[in-house]
């Protein structure tokens, strides 16, 4: 087989030095030994050795996503993907050791030939010497590998840092690093590079969420106690993730624990959760299950009641719940069975009764709900030693409901007669079946590629009023509501290794998109190359196109429930975006404490949309084409700075960018380019993490963010109004006067606000007890109580008639305490 | 009122006002020219200036030169009246283009011009009572108002109801905006009717060139009692700037960062992006348009 295999290699390479000849001299020499390399690479097929399997958390059976599995001289390597399996095809078998290392975990080494043919099953065992680290880079060597404009955090650390009433978010974690900005003061949201909101991908366990805001967007949907895993890639999207143009943030909840039961309560200012995971049957399935719970509407309800003498309860309350059954059916299949349900609810109940003949008693309630509902099922399959694939089946829907009745009854009667009733609703509704398949064509090229088909149903707004006079009746543009889409995407990367030093990730998203009648097509390139400078240093470049096919409408990205998603039709056709990024990075010393990097990148944005001047988003009798304009263009220019101490007592880290981000549209701003509302020329953070002892840490950190752009006025004058003129022309009320104040704005976000800066600290008491530990977090978010201003606002100060310049701040010094009880 | 209780929810218990600190970038002043003409009156044209956002003091410009050109012949300079007023003794004519002048030793000279439109034509008007039932169960009153558009131009008109003559000086009039609702969807986004404009106006985008129809119903229904006055409305067909003054004017006064229109800063929140006044005078700021009016009683249709 090997003489074979020589003689099949002598004669490609005579064809190659022929071909070689022929086209040097055109396209290049360097161009030409680029192209050996690459074809020699799938031509080489001398003895291999291929090893697969997974890796798993040594006490829990977890399987762990993102380590590094690498030959001895870590030359050759590949990580396990997000199901924790691996391949990897090496040279040879013998004298050759296979090393697993993840971070926070006792690295671990096997004589490759000591391992069992078939798929190997490596257990780590958490390294308790190893001070637990914060780590927001890529977890693996970035010098090796194929990833780019990669951020992640370990979740089980995020839980120590300051946050918003003592409830953790990674969000709020995302929103310290380079490149990611939160929204308003407060807001959990993110803005990546410059992107708005809805340009961010949410995928939790495979299948995307469209609202992901509690609140307001003050906390995210997403439990730190039900994550296993989140990565956000700012950039360099490998081609499996589209339909968003500025971040994908993929997040993995936890499998469950496969050896025994265990769970945690939390108690804190904010919310109170459980969660509770364990094995159905031993090393072959478990479940994982959580629940957090608001606890606002507990104290705001009693207050209501004793304020109104029990006539009134109000409240606000939301809840997210997590479970997830993992089995394993035989040795090549594992069944994933994961559903999420969210929601958050507003509501006003009041019940007053009439106290004299002239008067009604009467029933008054208000509802307001929103939430994600997903539930998806999932079978991996390992096809071979080079090859796995993953099936997914999934439901996911985003859904408003305002809800108001009311009913009356004369005073003395019981008799309420029948509910007037109005009712809105709104929402997004997607079903979609995904094939991914992973091969390992040999140790240089590692293939991924597969296929989606998704069906959206947009509702965008329907209203019904049921009442005894006004029989049942719906509102709402019918055609604008119960729109179907259907999406179709295919993908193929290849990543490749050429050498030690260099690598190229190559790879093609394609989609359509089929509305109303109309197709839309796209083909994404994804390109990315790397090569490494010296020992400790890399460089890397990428291109990335991206298309988006649903817009949000949103009021001033402030992330109410009742943002609305929109399709892309003939009349809004998707948005692109095109991105270009150049980066450096690296250790500063061999023992790889310190890990830096600069990315310098450039983002084209064609077909955004935005509402039309002056519209507001709460105007529910316009038409949605009727409230925006689209065909805007954007541009962004960049460069994230980062410096990371990754091991020691003391860990953190600091990072800073500058950027310009622009908009124009023909019919905004008179054309003009203007500043987006994300637009923020400076953003510099620092989190320092410091562990006391074994039981105490502490965390604190800090954000400084030029203001936000704001249209404010700068002059004014008296506009005509001659419908008052003719009335009074002597009125001097605002709103009768014949000339009444108009504003003079020099242009669409051409003022900012003050800077945005504020200090978060927390400490952290942990015992370890006979059954598990108990851990007290103690927070204070905004520590020296900056007043950050939410918005702007003029005020005629009531003391000495001046107009005056006010601003809207939410948050002040808020500290917060919560309880955590592991068992 | 439920989104306003969402935010107010959230943001009162912890919310706080203060004063910023804020020095406005340095600007010229520019003067404001503001004229509605029509054949029935004396040309009037007033004149103010713009001063800084934060500035208290008046704006009105007393001793500017305002010259009156018709169909660009001079034809009179403005007499100052008071309060900024300046007032000609002419009265323009139906179809002639005028322009007005303004010049101010301390300003750049500014300029407008607009042409006199014709009368509107109606074909007739009526209304009805309970025909129809509002979401509580009451009767609507709904007025149907058909009009000829026989100039195949773009026409502008403006509609304005009042309970009762507007010329008997014995009665107060009842205005339009407090007792009106509309319920034709293109007829609301012409006259920006969310905005609450303080009169009804629109294009004759659906009915260019013919007799069109135009609905509108009071929110309160109920024919007026015996010894009420009757229903009358002033129809005016205007003059292009001026509609999109108009409609100009009720987005930008729905939308400034100001608490002027409320008094609570929260409803801000709930606003648009502000947005520039339509102005048509050159160099300058302001409003200088016409229109042509008509009156006519409304008939009840039991």
């Amino acid at each position: 087989m090997a003489m074979a295999s020589l003689a099949h290699i002598t004669k490609y390479s005579r064809m190659l030095r022929t071909f070689l000849k022929r086209t040097h001299r055109i396209m290049g020499t360097r161009v030409v030994i680029l192209l050996s390399l690459f074809f020699t690479g799938f031509a080489g097929r001398a003895q291999q050795c291929v090893i697969h399997g997974y890796v798993k958390d040594a006490t829990t059976k977890e399987s762990i996503i993102g380590v590094s599995i690498s030959n001895a001289s870590f030359t050759l390597g590949t990580n396990t993907n997000n199901f924790g399996f691996f391949t990897i095809t090496l040279p040879q078998c013998e004298n050759d050791t296979l090393v697993a290392r993840f971070v926070g975990y006792q690295a671990q080494r096997f004589k490759i030939d000591t391992l069992a043919k078939g798929p190997v099953e490596i257990l780590l065992s958490v390294d308790n010497n190893m001070t637990k680290t914060v780590v927001i880079t890529d977890n693996n060597d970035p010098t090796l590998t194929n990833r780019m404009s990669l951020l992640t955090v370990p979740v089980d650390q995020l839980k120590k840092m300051p946050s918003l009433f003592g409830e953790a978010d990674v969000m709020r974690v995302f929103q310290l690093m380079a490149g990611v900005q939160g929204g308003k003061e407060g807001t959990s949201g993110i803005n990546v590079r410059g992107g708005s909101p809805d340009q961010n991908l949410y995928l939790l366990d495979d299948v995307p969420l469209y609202n992901v805001n509690h609140i307001g967007g003050f906390l995210s949907t997403f439990d730190a106690s039900a994550i296993k895993n989140v990565e956000l890639y700012k950039g360099a999207f490998p081609a499996r993730y589209g339909g968003r143009l500025s971040s994908v943030l993929d997040i993995r909840m936890k499998d469950g624990n496969m050896k025994k039961r265990q769970g945690e309560y939390a108690v804190g200012t904010l919310a109170m959760k459980l969660n509770l995971q364990g094995p159905i049957k031993q090393d072959t399935s478990s479940y994982f299950f959580s629940l957090r719970r608001c606890n606002f509407d507990l104290l705001t309800r009693v207050a209501a009641l004793m304020g109104s003498q029990g006539e009134v309860q109000t409240g606000y309350t939301f809840f997210d719940l997590y479970g997830k059954v993992n089995t394993l059916l035989n040795a090549k299949q594992r069944l994933y069975l994961t559903v999420y349900a969210g929601r958050d609810r507003i509501f006003i109940n009041s019940n007053n009764k009439a106290v004299n003949p002239s008067e009604y008693s009467s029933k008054f309630l208000s509802n307001i709900a929103w939430g994600n509902q997903m539930a998806s099922i999932r079978l991996n399959h390992v096809f071979s030693s080079k090859m796995f694939g993953n099936t997914t089946l999934a439901f996911t829907r985003y859904a408003y409901n305002n809800n108001v009745s009311g009913q009356q009854a004369p005073y003395g009667s019981n008799d309420y007669g029948e509910k007037t009733r109005i009712q809105f609703t709104s929402g997004v509704t997607d079903l979609l079946v995904k094939q991914d398949f992973f091969l390992q064509v040999n140790e240089r090229h590692s293939l991924q590629f597969g296929v989606n088909a998704i069906l959206h149903q947009f509702n965008q707004g329907k209203i019904k009023y049921t009442g005894p006079n006004a029989g049942t009746s719906i509102e709402g543009n019918q055609r604008e509501n119960n729109l179907l889409g259907f999406e179709n995407v295919a993908y193929v990367e290849d990543n490749i290794k050429l050498g030690e030093k260099t690598g190229f990730s190559v790879g093609v998203h394609l989609s359509n998109y089929n509305i109303q009648r109309k197709s839309f097509y796209s083909v994404q390139p994804r390109l990315l190359a790397r090569r490494k400078l010296g020992r400790r240093s890399v460089v890397k470049g990428s291109f990335v196109t991206m298309k988006q096919y649903t817009h949000l409408l949103s009021s001033n990205g402030a992330g109410l429930p009742s943002d609305l998603w929109i399709p892309a039709t003939s009349a809004l056709p998707p948005s692109n975006c095109m991105q270009v990024a150049v980066g450096l990075g690296g250790t500063l010393s061999e023992d790889k404490k310190w890990d830096w990097s600069a990315e310098f990148y450039l983002k084209k944005y064609t077909n955004l949309v935005e509402y039309q001047e002056g519209v507001s988003f709460f105007s529910n009798d316009e038409s949605i084409t009727d409230k925006v304009t689209n065909g805007g263009i954007g541009r962004v220019a960049g460069i994230d700075l980062q410096l990371q101490k990754l091991h020691g007592r003391t860990t953190g880290w600091c990072s800073y960018t500058l950027s310009r981000n622009d908009r124009r549209f023909n019919s905004l701003n008179n054309g003009n380019w203007f500043p987006f509302r994300y637009d923020r020329t400076h953003v510099a953070t620092a989190v320092i993490n410091h562990e006391i002892n074994e039981n105490i840490s502490v965390s604190a950190t800090w954000i400084y963010s030029t203001g936000s752009p704001v249209t404010l006025a700068q002059q004014q004058y008296g506009a005509f109004n001659y419908f008052n003129y003719q009335n009074n022309p002597q009125a001097d009320e605002p709103m009768y006067s014949p000339f009444p104040t108009a504003q003079i704005y020099n242009g669409r976000n051409s003022s900012r606000m003050p800077a945005y800066h504020k200090l978060d600290l927390a400490i952290n008491f942990t015992k370890q007890l006979m059954n598990g530990s108990r851990t007290w977090n103690i927070s204070i978010f905004n520590a020296y109580n900056r007043q950050n201003p939410f918005y702007l606002f003029y005020r005629v100060d009531r003391a000495d008639q001046r107009i005056k310049l006010y601003q809207l701040s939410i948050f002040p010094i808020i500290p917060s305490v919560s309880y955590t009880r592991q068992f | 009122m439920n989104k306003i209780t969402l935010l107010t929810f959230i943001l009162l218990s912890t919310s706080c006002i203060k004063e910023v600190d804020y020095l406005a970038p340095p600007f010229t002043s520019q003067l404001v020219l503001s004229a509605i003409i029509n054949p029935d009156s004396l040309i009037k044209a007033h004149v103010g200036k713009t001063i800084a956002i934060t500035d208290t003091s008046s704006a009105i410009v007393e001793n500017a030169s305002v010259f009156l050109f018709e169909n660009e012949v001079p034809i009179d300079t403005l007499d100052y009246q008071s309060d900024g007023w300046y007032v000609s003794y002419v009265f323009p004519q139906v179809g002639f283009s005028y322009r007005l002048e303004t010049r101010h030793p301390g300003f750049s000279s500014v300029s407008s011009e607009c042409i006199v439109p014709p009368p509107p034509q109606i074909d007739s008007l009526f209304f009805t009572v309970g025909e129809t039932l509002d979401q509580e169960g009451l009767p609507i009153t709904r007025f149907t108002l058909r009009l000829n558009d026989p100039d195949p131009n773009i026409n502008y008109y403006e509609l304005i109801l009042y309970g009762g003559n507007p010329l008997d000086p014995t009665i107060q009039p009842t205005q339009l905006t407090r007792i009106t609702q509309l319920d034709d969807p293109t007829l609301i986004a012409d006259a920006n009717w969310n905005y609450a404009p303080s009169t009804l106006f629109f294009s004759d985008a659906l009915f260019n060139g013919m007799t069109g129809e135009v609905s509108f119903n009071l929110m309160w229904g109920g024919y007026p009692s015996p010894g009420d006055p009757p229903y009358y409305i002033e129809l005016r067909n205007i003059s292009s700037s001026y509609y999109q003054y108009l409609k100009s004017w009720s987005v930008h006064r729905f939308n400034q960062n100001s608490t002027q229109n409320t008094r609570d800063p929260l409803t801000l929140l709930f606003q648009g992006d502000p947005v520039e006044l339509y102005s048509n005078v050159n160099n300058g700021y302001g409003i200088f348009g016409a229109y042509n009016q008509i009156l006519k009683d409304a008939t009840y249709i039991p």
